[in-house]
C-alpha cells in the first residue's frame, strides 16, 4: 500500500471487524438460539466466594465468546449458502449430498452403515444379547411382554442415492444384530427394514431432506409392529386404517448445514386418523409419578401418556426420534387402553413398575444400535423391596388464610408399613399444591427414624398464598425417586 | 491460543495491539512481556510457571557464560555445556519423555511408572531460541543480555512463541532497540496477518477436513486415486497451514514493530531436496545448519570420506525427531536426509544431472510427497501401507468409495486455489507486476483483495462456532 489513506483504511477495517462483534455482543449470554436449537453460553462468573477466581473461567469465557459473537449466525448462513450454491458441496460434515435430491445424515458412521461396512464385533453382539435377554426375562417374571424394534438408517434403505460409490441395498448393521438376536436369544425382534425396502418402490418412505422416515414409512413401521406383536401372541388388536392428506415438511438436514432455508420444503402425505379414540393424559397422579421417576433417573427425553377407553391392554414404548413423532404415538395410542412413550434408551424397572404395562416395546434406530450393548442402559433391579405404607393421622391446616400471610402447619403421619423411615432412605413428606407436585418436601431430621407403628409430626413452615381465591394442599409420603405411598390427605383452602 | 481462534482474534489481538500503541514507549516492552506471558498462560498455570523458570534459568546461564567469556579455561566450556545440556534435557523431558519411556518399556518389558508432565506448547521453538542464544554467547557472536526484560521478551515474544519463526537473539535485540510503531508497520502487519489467516482458514483448514477423513481410514481402505488425493491434499494443507501461521506471526510482529524472519520461499518450486530445505521452514534449516551441521563439519574436519554426507544425515535425523516424538517423524527426516546426502555426494563429485528441469522438479516433488505421507501417518506401518496403495504395491480393500466421495466441488476449488497460490506470479510475470505496482490501480486492487480475504476468513472463523444440537444422541 502506498497511500496513507489506504493504510489507514485497512487498519481501521481490520480492527473494526475484530472489535465490533465483541463490543456489541450479548454480555450476559444464555439466550436461546433457535437456529441451533440450544442455549447459548452465559458470561461466566469471574469471582466466587468473594475473592476467588471462578474455576473454569477461561473455558467459560471462551464458550461465551464463541456463542455470542455478533454476526456468527450470518457468517454461518453465508458460508452454508456459498458451499451449497457455489460448490454444490455440503456446508457441514454432518450432511452428505446424495443423488437425485437425497440427503443423508453422516454422524455415527451412518454412511458406513448404509454401505454395509460398519458392523459390530462378536463381543458387542454378545453384550447386546445379554442385555436383551436380561430385559426380556425380568419383564416376563413381572408378566410383561417385551419386543425389540429395530429401525433402519435412511442410508440402509436408500444406499443407491449415496454419492461416491455404487451402493445397493444389502445386509447392514440392523440385519446383523436382528439375525444374531433371533439365532442366539429368545427375544422377539422386529426388523422394520425389509418392509420399508418392499414399500420404497411404490413411494418414498423417508424424507429426502430429513434424517427420518416420512409418515408413510412410519405407518409401515407401526403396521409391522402391530402385526408382528399379534403374531407373537402378545396382543390381539389390528392396525388402524388411516387417511392421508397433502402436507409439507422442512427437513432437519437443512438446519444441520447451518441454514434452515437451504433445502426446499418437501411435500409428503401426512397420516390422518379420522376418528381418534385416544387422548393425551397430561395431568394425573400416575403421569406425575412417572415424570418424577424419569427425572430421578436423569432421563431428559420427552414423555407422554395416552388413554383410550375403547381399547385393551397397555403399552410402554421406549424409543428415539423415529418414534417421537411422525404420528407414531397417535397410531399406537389407538391400539392400547393406555400408551406411554418415553424418549430414552434406558430400560428402568421402577418406571416400568410405575406404569405397569402389558407390553414394553424398545425401539432403537440403526445408528444407535450399539447403545443396546451398554449395561448402564438396563436398570432392572427393583428399587425397593420394603413395604411402605402411611396414614395421615392429623393436621392443623387452616381452611381459610389471609393472602400473603404465613402459617405453620403440623402434619402427623403414622408409619403403617413394615419398613422404618429415615432420611437415609430419602423417605419424606410430599406437599402437593393444586394437584401438582412442585417438589416441595419436608424431610425427616438427620438421625430420626420412624419405626413401623410410630407417628411423626412434620412441620410445614411459612405456608402462604399470594395469588388466587382458592387453593388446595395434599399430603402424601414419598420415597424419593421411586414412589409416593400411603394415604393422600387433601385440604381445600379459601384465600381471603 | 492459536492465531485463528476466536479468543485470539476478537479479544487478545485487538487488546494487545491497542495496548502496545497506547502505553508509553518506554513501558512497551513490559507490556509486551505481560501480553506474551498472558498468551502462554492460556495453556495453563503450570506451563506458565515452568516457562518462566525456563526463561529465568536461561537468563542466569547467559550471564554466567558472559562472566566466563574471557576465561580460556574449563569454566567457560562447562558453563556452555551446562547451558546447552540443560536446554536439551528440558526439551527431551517435556516433549519426548513418553516416547523414550515407551521404547524402554518395550525393550525391557518392564512396566515403567507413568510420569505425566504438563504439555508445553511451542517447547521445541523456545528451547531452540534459548540454545542459539547460549551458543552465540559462547562463540562471542552476541553479548549476554543483561536486561532481564529484554531477554524475557526475546524468549516469550508471543507472535513467534508457539510456532516460530525461530529468531536469533542478536537480530531480535537490535530490533527491540529500534522498535517503532507507526502506520506503515501497522498496515503492513495487518495485510500480512490477513494473508496468513486466509491461507490457514480458507485453504488449509478446508483441505484438512478432507485429508483427515482419508487418513482416518485404514491405509488399505483408500483406493489408489483417493490415496494420491490424500497425499496431495496434505502437502497443500501443511504448507498453507504452516506458512499461513508464519505469515500471521510476521504480520503480528510488524504490527508491533518487529520484522521476524521469513520461513518459506516457494518450497513447492524446488528442483532438488537441498533446494527444498532452503525454501521450507527456513529458520529451522538455518538453525540446524548453524548449530549442528557446521559444528559437526568442523569437529570431523579430518574425516575425508562421507563426512558431509553423514553430517547431513545426522542433521536430518535430528530434524525429523524435532518435528515429533514418533518413529514416523524420524523416518521422514531420514528420508529427506538420504536424498540430501546423495545430492551432497554428487555435488562433491561434481556430477551434474542432465535431466530436464521438469523431470528434476517432478522427482523432487515425488520425494517430498512420499515424505509427507510418512509424516502424516499415525505410524510407520500405516505410512508404508498407504504408500504401497499409492504405488500399486498394496491392493486396497473394496469399500465402494470412489474419488468423488472426497473430491467434491469445494475441495476441488480449494485445491485449485492452493495450486494457484503456489505459483510465483511475480517472478513469472515481472513486467505486469511492475506496471501494476506503478499504476494507480495498485492500491485499489490490493484493498479489494484484502477486503475479500478478510471477509471470507472472518466468515470461516465465525461459522466454526456454529454448533447445531438438533441431534445429540437422538
Amino acid at each position: 500500500m502506498r497511500s496513507s489513506i489506504s493504510k489507514i483504511f485497512i487498519s481501521i477495517v481490520f480492527f473494526a471487524i475484530l472489535i465490533i462483534p465483541v463490543a456489541v455482543s450479548d454480555k450476559v449470554g444464555g439466550a436461546v438460539s433457535p437456529f441451533e436449537n440450544r442455549y447459548l453460553a452465559k458470561f461466566p462468573s469471574v469471582i466466587v466466594n468473594k475473592n476467588q477466581i471462578a474455576p473454569g473461567l477461561k473455558e467459560g469465557f471462551e464458550a461465551w465468546l464463541k456463542d455470542n459473537l455478533v454476526g456468527r449466525v450470518e457468517a454461518q448462513k453465508a458460508k452454508a449458502y456459498i458451499d451449497f450454491k457455489l460448490f454444490a458441496s455440503s456446508p457441514s460434515p454432518l450432511v452428505h449430498i446424495g443423488e437425485g435430491g437425497w440427503w443423508f445424515f453422516t454422524n455415527d458412521r451412518n454412511l458406513e452403515i448404509g454401505q454395509g461396512t460398519h458392523l459390530l464385533s462378536n463381543e458387542e453382539l454378545e453384550a447386546i444379547s445379554e442385555n436383551q435377554e436380561a430385559i426380556r426375562s425380568s419383564l416376563k417374571e413381572q408378566g410383561i411382554d417385551y419386543v425389540l424394534v429395530l429401525v433402519p438408517s435412511k442410508a440402509s434403505v436408500y444406499p443407491e442415492y449415496m454419492k461416491g460409490g455404487n451402493y445397493q441395498v444389502g445386509p447392514t448393521l440392523i440385519d446383523q444384530v436382528s439375525t444374531y438376536l433371533q439365532e442366539n436369544t429368545t427375544v422377539p425382534v422386529i426388523n422394520i427394514k425389509p418392509n420399508l425396502i418392499d414399500a420404497k418402490n411404490e413411494q418414498d418412505v423417508y424424507f429426502r431432506t430429513d434424517t427420518h422416515w416420512n409418515h408413510t414409512g412410519a405407518y409401515i413401521a407401526y403396521k409391522t409392529i402391530i402385526e408382528k406383536s399379534n403374531y407373537f401372541g402378545m396382543i390381539k388388536t389390528q392396525p388402524i386404517s388411516h387417511a392421508t392428506e397433502p402436507a409439507t415438511h422442512n427437513g432437519d438436514l437443512s438446519a444441520m448445514m447451518g441454514y434452515p432455508g437451504l433445502l426446499p420444503t418437501e411435500p409428503f402425505e401426512a397420516t390422518a386418523i379420522q376418528t381418534p379414540h385416544a387422548f393425551l393424559v397430561s395431568d394425573s397422579e400416575k403421569v406425575s409419578r412417572v415424570k418424577r421417576l424419569i427425572a430421578d433417573h436423569d432421563i431428559v427425553g420427552e414423555y407422554f401418556s395416552y388413554s383410550n377407553p375403547s381399547a385393551e391392554k397397555s403399552a410402554l414404548i421406549l424409543g428415539d426420534s423415529f418414534f417421537l413423532t411422525w404420528k407414531i404415538p397417535d397410531l399406537f395410542a389407538e391400539n392400547f387402553a393406555e400408551m406411554n412413550f418415553i424418549r430414552t434408551d434406558i430400560v428402568v424397572n421402577d418406571i416400568i413398575q410405575a406404569i405397569n404395562p402389558d407390553i414394553v416395546i424398545l425401539e432403537r434406530t440403526e445408528r444407535y444400535i450399539y447403545t443396546l450393548a451398554n449395561p448402564a442402559n438396563v436398570r432392572l433391579e427393583p428399587a425397593h423391596q420394603e413395604d411402605l405404607s402411611a396414614d395421615v393421622v392429623s393436621h392443623n391446616t387452616p381452611t381459610a388464610v389471609e393472602r400473603g400471610e404465613s402459617y405453620n402447619v403440623n402434619i402427623m403421619v403414622k408409619n403403617t408399613g413394615d419398613w422404618a423411615w429415615s432420611e437415609d432412605d430419602q423417605i419424606r413428606l410430599c406437599i402437593f399444591q393444586d394437584g401438582k407436585d412442585f417438589g416441595y418436601r419436608i424431610n425427616l431430621p438427620e438421625g430420626v427414624k420412624v419405626d413401623p407403628g410410630q407417628d411423626y409430626t412434620f412441620v410445614l413452615y411459612n405456608f402462604r398464598v399470594d395469588d388466587g381465591d382458592t387453593t388446595y394442599l395434599e399430603y402424601q409420603m414419598i420415597k424419593e425417586g421411586y414412589q409416593y405411598f400411603g394415604e393422600k390427605e387433601r385440604v381445600d383452602i379459601v384465600v381471603k | 491460543m492459536v492465531f485463528s481462534s476466536q479468543i485470539f482474534l476478537f479479544v487478545f489481538l485487538p487488546l494487545c495491539i491497542f495496548g502496545a500503541y497506547l502505553v508509553r514507549p518506554d513501558f512497551r516492552k513490559y507490556f509486551l512481556i505481560l501480553a506474551s506471558l498472558a498468551f502462554f498462560a492460556w495453556t495453563g498455570k503450570r506451563p506458565l510457571a515452568l516457562f518462566v523458570i525456563f526463561a529465568l534459568v536461561n537468563y542466569g546461564m547467559g550471564l554466567l557464560q558472559g562472566r566466563l567469556r574471557d576465561n580460556e579455561g574449563l569454566g567457560k566450556k562447562i558453563a556452555n555445556w551446562l547451558a546447552i545440556v540443560s536446554n536439551v534435557a528440558f526439551l527431551l523431558a517435556f516433549r519426548y519423555l513418553p516416547f523414550f519411556t515407551n521404547i524402554l518399556a518395550s525393550i525391557t518389558g518392564a512396566e515403567l511408572p507413568k510420569i505425566e508432565l504438563p504439555v508445553l506448547l511451542g517447547v521445541s521453538f523456545f528451547v531452540f531460541s534459548a540454545i542459539s542464544y547460549q551458543y552465540d554467547i559462547y562463540y562471542n557472536k552476541i553479548a549476554p543480555q543483561k536486561n532481564i526484560a529484554d531477554f524475557l521478551l526475546y524468549i516469550s515474544f508471543f507472535p513467534k512463541l508457539l510456532q516460530g519463526p525461530i529468531t536469533r537473539a542478536g537480530e531480535f535485540s537490535a530490533q527491540l532497540a529500534n522498535n517503532k510503531l507507526n502506520l506503515d508497520n501497522l498496515s503492513r502487519g495487518v495485510y500480512r496477518f490477513t494473508m496468513g489467516l486466509a491461507k490457514k482458514v480458507i485453504i488449509a483448514d478446508q483441505l484438512g477436513a478432507m485429508v483427515d477423513q482419508i487418513f482416518a481410514n485404514p491405509a488399505n481402505a483408500n483406493g489408489v486415486s483417493i490415496a494420491w488425493l490424500g497425499a496431495f491434499g496434505y502437502a497443500m494443507q501443511i504448507f498453507f497451514d504452516f506458512s499461513g501461521y508464519t505469515d500471521m506471526a510476521i504480520g503480528l510482529g510488524q504490527m508491533l514493530g518487529f520484522d521476524l524472519p521469513e520461513n518459506f520461499n516457494l518450497p513447492y518450486l524446488s528442483l532438488n531436496i537441498s533446494d527444498f530445505w532452503r525454501r521450507w521452514h527456513i529458520t529451522l534449516s538455518s538453525w540446524f545448519r548453524d548449530y549442528v551441521f557446521y559444528p559437526l563439519e568442523f569437529k570431523r574436519r579430518k574425516q575425508k570420506v562421507f563426512r558431509t554426507e553423514s553430517n547431513t544425515l545426522i542433521v536430518f535425523f535430528l530434524t525429523g525427531f524435532w518435528h515429533g516424538a514418533g518413529w514416523q517423524f524420524i523416518v521422514w527426516g531420514i528420508w529427506h536426509g538420504v536424498f540430501s546426502s546423495l545430492e551432497a555426494f554428487l555435488r562433491a563429485k561434481k556430477v551434474k544431472t542432465k535431466a530436464p528441469k521438469i523431470v528434476r522438479y517432478l522427482v523432487t516433488m515425488l520425494i517430498v510427497l512420499v515424505g509427507w505421507v510418512l509424516f502424516r501417518s499415525p505410524g510407520i506401518k500405516y505410512g508404508l501401507q498407504y504408500l504401497g496403495v499409492m504405488f500399486g504395491l498394496v491392493k486396497p480393500i473394496e469399500t465402494g468409495l470412489t474419488l468423488g466421495w472426497h473430491l467434491n466441488g469445494k475441495v476441488a476449488f480449494t485445491l485449485l486455489l492452493a495450486v494457484l497460490a503456489c505459483i510465483p506470479w511475480k517472478q513469472w510475470m515481472p513486467n505486469l507486476f511492475e506496471k501494476l505496482a506503478d499504476s494507480k490501480l495498485n492500491d485499489p486492487i490490493r484493498l479489494v483483495a484484502f477486503l475479500i480475504l478478510l471477509g471470507f476468513s472472518i466468515m470461516m472463523v465465525m461459522s466454526s462456532t456454529y454448533n447445531s444440537f438438533i441431534y445429540f444422541k437422538f
